[in-house]
């Protein structure tokens, strides 16, 4: 069955529906969200305890009617906690056999909470699955479920017995967003919602299936070679060693964006398009996601460390520099 | 024509994004552009389509792209607006050389005006001529006679004078200087009338005004108190209703007292200046006495140079201070100079002197 245009944006407009039903506020964390889900791309959240990461996750997995799985990352979780490992099991003969026993991360959503507090040789069981979307256990591949989606959350805050995620995990993430306190109104909303006997509940509204063939239409979505000739070149900006570097990058960023941060802010840019209800990718889709896509993917030198520059300053000064034409 | 064969051809990638731009299409048309073969399952493009054409229907996609002459078109202007310019500067129009040369302006103007006005002289000719009108031959000469003949000359010294504007300080002076000689004159006629008649009033004779007195006390003060003065004067003279004289009047005729002519003939005494003069004040002009001869400057610069020569010199004491003892005296003793035995004089003075001396 394939899925039209209409059906893209019916969906979307259900899921926010029902996902607004639980979250109060953070709509643009939550369309970041789903562009990613529907880009096929993961996401670390970042942000304080207590403002609803899990919650969001959650929900998005009762929504879409996927399997959910949480992992709570730390510091002596191993690798086949995650992934899996094979356990000897004998059989109604007597012969003993190894079988592979599935990990959480056998799930469709997943929940790495506090992923920076587990070791890196633990964050790096990750990256294939992440990457590749299946895990390698004694010499077997086991294939995930599709759509493999992982949440990861991190507190910025307490610093101490973590391990900041390695560049190689960190460039596997798709977006990076960053979840600030809500508001009053928000507040008070969490409040009135959360207080009283009856909690609200959310319906399924899509399925697996739906999920993947809508993320065939997120990648059908045509794009200008000068759409694409100018998110090139933002990421060209982000290298300090090229002639597109801006000042800033030259003295601040010590390694820039990776080719997957291209097919990010293309990706996300198609997705954007669509929840905007366009079927073209724009000059402002691009610089939409710029944030979200490139900003876990800057390297900050030593002197941007030092001056306490952050990538989202050096990425505004490439979105001013960088002409679209 | 030349418009439309040089202008810059623009490419299509450049026209479409400027319209993309213009029209905020938000990068449809030139997604469009370049999808516009390619089929896609979703119907993506299909909707691009409808979504594009909706929003283009009502604009004029012209606008989006400015007039711009190609690098041929521009040279070609360029070049035409340097030979025009050379052609000015080489052979300029006449008007524009008068224009720019003042003189021979001036020139043209002054004869055209002549033309015109010997035009206009002709064509009064012949209507006088017409009317019957005999022409006169007049001279430069004789034009310029009658001209100057038909001027007002004027009667009197103080008549010529008066057209004469001077300056304000100078008209006071000799304003007062005639009020003075009006109060000496009166002043004469009422002693001459105490003497002779001894009947005459007191108050009238007796009582210079203040006015009067005032200005030939101060021959400098201002031209009210003077005019007050005469006023007064007149009023005590009983003159209330004497018309107001003129100047020249007054200069002209003798005092007035009482609205009458004082006859100084039979008034006059015996008194030394109260004589009848052969001539009015003012009627003729006196003669002035000229200084001539040598001016004597003492000391004269050069005698200066040479030495000093006074014509008196003074006899001086000389002082001799007497040390005693390398101290200085007190009491300096003086010594009588004598007097210089050659004194000089000038010829002139020793003349008058001696002129002097013999009287």
């Amino acid at each position: 069955m394939a899925l039209s245009l209409e059906d893209f944006t019916d969906v979307i407009g259900k899921i926010r529906r029902e996902i607004g039903r639980v979250i109060v506020g953070y709509d643009e964390i939550i369309d970041l969200i789903l562009i990613s889900l529907f880009s096929g791309g993961h996401v670390l959240l970042e942000g304080v305890p207590g403002i609803g990461k899990t919650l969001i996750v959650k929900t998005l997995s009762e929504i879409i009617g996927l399997k959910f799985s949480r992992v709570q990352f730390t510091p002596d979780l191993m690798p086949a906690d995650i992934t899996g490992t094979n356990i000897i099991l004998e059989d109604e003969e007597g012969r003993k056999h190894f079988k592979f026993q599935e990990g959480p991360i056998f799930a469709n959503i997943i929940l790495a909470d506090e992923i920076n507090r587990a070791t890196p040789k633990t964050q790096s069981a990750l990256l294939e699955a992440m990457q590749e979307g299946n895990v390698t256990s004694g010499g077997k591949v086991y294939p995930l479920p599709k759509p493999f989606f992982v949440l990861a959350t991190q507190n910025p805050i307490e610093m101490e017995g973590t391990y900041p995620l390695p560049e190689a995990e960190l460039d596997r993430f798709f977006f990076k967003l960053i979840l600030t306190y809500p508001g009053k109104e928000e507040l008070l909303e969490i409040i009135e919602r959360t207080t009283n006997i009856e909690m609200p509940t959310v319906s399924k509204v899509a399925d697996g299936k739906t999920i993947e063939e809508l993320k065939k239409i997120v990648r059908s979505v045509p794009v200008s070679q000068v759409v694409k000739d100018y998110a090139v070149r933002i990421i060209l900006a982000t290298h300090p060693e090229t002639n597109f570097a801006t000042e800033k990058v030259k003295k601040y960023v010590k390694y820039g964006a990776s080719p997957r941060g291209a097919q990010a802010l293309i990706l996300g840019a198609k997705a954007l398009s669509l929840f905007e209800g366009r079927s073209n990718v724009s000059f402002k889709d691009i610089r939409n996601v710029v944030f979200s896509a490139l900003r876990h993917r800057i390297i900050l030198s030593f002197e941007g460390e030092a001056e306490g520059i952050s990538p989202d300053e050096i990425l505004e000064d490439i979105l001013e520099k960088v002409p679209e034409v | 024509m030349l418009y439309l064969l040089k202008r810059k051809k623009p490419e299509d990638l450049e026209v479409i994004i400027k319209a993309d731009r213009h029209f905020s299409l938000e990068e449809r048309l030139i997604t469009f552009w370049e999808y516009k073969e390619h089929q896609d399952p979703y119907g993506l493009i299909e909707r691009l389509k409808e979504d594009l054409e909706e929003r283009i229907r009502y604009i004029d996609l012209r606008k989006a792209y400015s007039f711009k002459p190609s690098k041929l078109l521009k040279t070609m202007a360029f070049l035409t607006l340097i030979l025009l310019a050379l052609s000015l500067i080489i052979s300029p129009p006449k008007n524009l050389i008068s224009a720019f040369n003042p003189t021979e302006n001036k020139r043209a103007y002054n004869e055209q005006k002549n033309s015109l006005l010997e035009k206009k002289a002709h064509l009064s000719d012949n209507i006088l001529e017409g009317e019957g009108v005999k022409k006169q031959q007049v001279s430069q000469e004789d034009f310029n006679k009658e001209k100057v003949e038909s001027f007002e000359t004027p009667k009197s010294l103080e008549e010529f004078l008066s057209q004469w504007d001077f300056d304000k300080n100078n008209t006071k002076f000799k304003e007062s200087q005639k009020e003075n000689q009006k109060v000496e004159d009166k002043k004469e006629e009422s002693t001459a009338q105490k003497e002779g008649t001894e009947k005459s009033s007191i108050g009238t004779s007796n009582m210079p005004s203040l006015g009067s007195v005032a200005s030939g006390i101060s021959p400098s003060m201002e031209e009210g108190s003077s005019s007050q003065g005469e006023k007064e004067g007149g009023q005590t003279a009983g003159t209330e209703n004497m018309p107001i004289q003129s100047q020249q009047e007054r200069m002209t005729q003798a005092p007035i007292t009482g609205g009458k002519v004082v006859d100084k003939k039979e008034s006059s005494g015996s008194l030394p200046g109260t004589e009848e003069r052969n001539t009015k004040l003012g009627e003729k002009e006196s003669e002035r006495k000229v200084f001539s001869g040598e001016k004597v400057s003492v000391p004269s610069p050069q005698e200066e140079e040479k030495g000093k020569s006074y014509l008196f010199q003074a006899p001086t004491l000389t002082g001799e201070r007497k040390t005693i003892g390398g101290s200085v005296s007190i009491s300096p003793q003086y010594q009588e100079e004598s007097p210089v035995p050659s004194r000089i004089l000038p010829q002139e003075f020793q003349d008058i002197l001696k002129i002097y001396f013999s009287q």
